[in-house]
């Protein structure tokens, strides 16, 4: 009889979840397999992981309050010598990044971060993941065993089908860590004032902008469009004009809305990428050469400064 | 008690050339020290300059990141050693093989307290090699962090942004930390950094000078593409300011975007 693969999953963010056991049944290619899965928290999260194909949970009740989500790692590492697991899918979190680096640094393993695809050939596992800022997508094969990985968001929860097993549910207890850091305090930031990745209409002022008081009429123009107000990584992380939150790209947002409009932005890979699945893109630049244009729906080979206003009359007049 | 930084020396992906069959080119790309990596040898330098002790800055790959533009570079930044852990066998060397190197080459330097590390490579960002060494190394690992304190009991105190919370942590060293972009803003080198840069002492290793015996690779890189682009209308509007704006507005309504 064949060994069945062991795929053990694992993220604190219970939204990733579905994410994770879809891309662990793809993992499974269609054979049986024993997929395992810790959990923090009570009840609620057990069942939310009911009938999702899950075959065991481990669940840990909570973490001492001076523990971050990260202490977690001996508990995960011993669930690991136990299971041997074949894969190891991790959540794509702050904390599942740095529990995915210690996993595969103490397995000596192979480490496959943000994967967007999974495939099978004649030789194995292939994967599909992001390099070079998004200028570019990678096939790799891992060559060791077990493979350690991270998911992010919108990858692979359609593959999750819903099924009749009930998972059998064991209880685990939390193993301390030999040293760690200590929690002194954590304090919740102030909700991100905008969710780029929800709006419908974006206006994504770029380098073409001269001034930071020129943005206000960035502001009047998202205003007349009903859109909200995005950034090249320049205008946030360089300049500091626009928060973090606002950057579209590489480590920032990747937007999903109806309508684009860059203003002076140049068109990098690095930016462009978080544009793809945006509906219509429009691109005004005084530089025909601009490789946004190339991205473009609609171009508008003009001055900014000409461009904004009188499209600020005309949204208005309309 | 020194600090060691890790920084990588990478194709700089602005100059990444996309064939026309969607091949992927660095072959004409300039080489240097990832924009991500350098907020971090600002703040090894920083508390340095604060606390004393060195800034050791190291680096692993192929025999091109040994370039005098880039060791010049690193070095007026106010780094006071640079170490370069060169073989070929690093070319496209995933996460695994080149977390082990920086481990063994760290070992190798002595009363190291401190490793920091930016938040992703400037070429992969997979964001992983520096929670690696930690663990290799054994010590206290985190990443995220956007600020670093020296506690006078030889312990830090650390910030660090996860998600929508912040979180202020003590963390007894030795101890490895990611530090994100945020965390201060490099500096531009002066003149007198930039002629001092080239007295200060440079390092090439060998594999074998840190007791590496060949390196087996973890990932075997299949295929690299160009991602799949959207495909565009890439309809040029033309005429005066005016008439271009109406054409947008008529054809934003057209495409029922407004």
């Amino acid at each position: 009889m064949e060994i069945q693969r062991q795929i053990f999953i694992f993220s604190e963010d219970i939204t990733l979840v579905r994410e994770l056991i879809g891309a662990a049944q793809v993992l499974a290619e269609g054979k049986p397999a024993i997929l395992s899965a810790l959990v923090i928290g009570g009840s609620t999260s057990v069942e939310q992981m009911q009938n999702t194909g899950v075959d065991r949970i481990y669940r840990l009740d909570t973490l001492p309050p001076d523990c971050l989500v990260e202490d977690i790692f001996q508990t995960l590492w011993g669930l690991t010598r136990e299971i041997k697991p074949d894969y190891l899918v991790i959540g794509a979190t702050t904390a599942g990044r740095l529990i995915c680096g210690r996993l595969a640094a103490r397995l000596n393993t192979t480490a496959l971060t943000d994967i967007q695809t999974i495939e099978f050939d004649a030789q194995g596992l292939l994967i599909r993941h992001m390099v070079f800022g998004g200028g570019a997508q990678r096939l790799e094969r891992p060559l060791r065993q077990p493979v350690v990985m991270t998911i992010g968001k919108g990858q692979f929860e359609s593959q999750a089908a819903r099924s009749e097993k009930v998972a059998e549910v064991i209880p685990v207890a939390f193993t301390p860590p030999e040293t760690r850091a200590i929690l002194r305090e954590r304090r919740e930031l102030p909700p991100v004032s905008v969710n780029l990745a929800e709006a419908k209409r974006v206006v994504c002022p770029g380098r073409g902008i001269a001034r930071r008081e020129d943005l206000t009429m960035v502001e009047e123009l998202a205003r007349s469009l009903g859109a909200e107000i995005a950034c090249t990584r320049p205008l946030s992380e360089g300049l500091g004009w626009l928060p973090r939150e606002r950057y579209i790209g590489i480590s920032g947002a990747y937007i999903k809305a109806d309508l684009y409009v860059g203003l002076g932005v140049s068109g990098q890979v690095q930016h462009t990428i978080g544009i793809t699945d945006a509906r219509v893109v429009v691109a005004i630049n005084r530089d025909a050469e601009a490789p946004i244009f190339k991205q473009a729906d609609y171009g508008i080979v003009a001055d900014l400064y000409e461009v904004m206003p009188a499209l600020i009359d005309a949204l208005r007049s309309a | 008690m020194n600090i060691v930084v890790c920084l990588k020396i990478t194709p700089d992906p602005e100059d990444l050339e996309i064939g026309p069959d969607g091949s992927v080119s660095t072959t004409h790309a300039e080489w240097k020290t990832g924009s991500f990596d350098l907020p971090a040898l600002e703040a090894g330098v920083r508390l340095a300059e604060m606390h004393g002790g060195k800034v050791i800055a190291l680096s692993a790959g192929t025999s091109q990141i040994n370039q005098s533009k880039v060791r010049k570079d690193i070095l007026s930044r106010g780094a006071e050693e640079l170490v370069l852990v060169v073989d070929d066998s690093l070319k496209d060397a995933s996460t695994a093989e080149t977390a082990l190197v920086l481990e063994k080459a760290i070992r190798k330097l002595t009363d190291v307290q401190l490793v920091l590390f930016g938040e992703g490579s400037a070429d992969l960002y997979f964001q992983q090699t520096g929670v690696q060494v930690g663990e290799r190394l054994g010590w206290v690992t985190l990443n995220a962090v956007q600020d670093v304190r020296l506690l006078e009991n030889e312990a830090l105190e650390v910030q660090r942004i996860v998600e929508h919370e912040l979180q202020v942590l003590d963390v007894p060293l030795p101890a490895v930390l990611c530090v994100t972009s945020d965390i201060c803003e490099p500096r531009l080198a002066s003149m007198r950094e930039i002629l001092r840069a080239s007295k200060k002492t440079v390092f090439e290793w060998s594999l074998s000078d840190i007791g590496i015996e060949g390196l087996t690779p973890s990932v075997e890189i299949v295929k690299v593409m160009a991602p799949p682009r959207a495909s565009r209308k890439g309809e040029m509007l033309s005429g005066s300011v005016e008439e271009m704006v109406s054409a947008l507005v008529n054809n934003l309504r057209k495409d029922g975007v407004l």
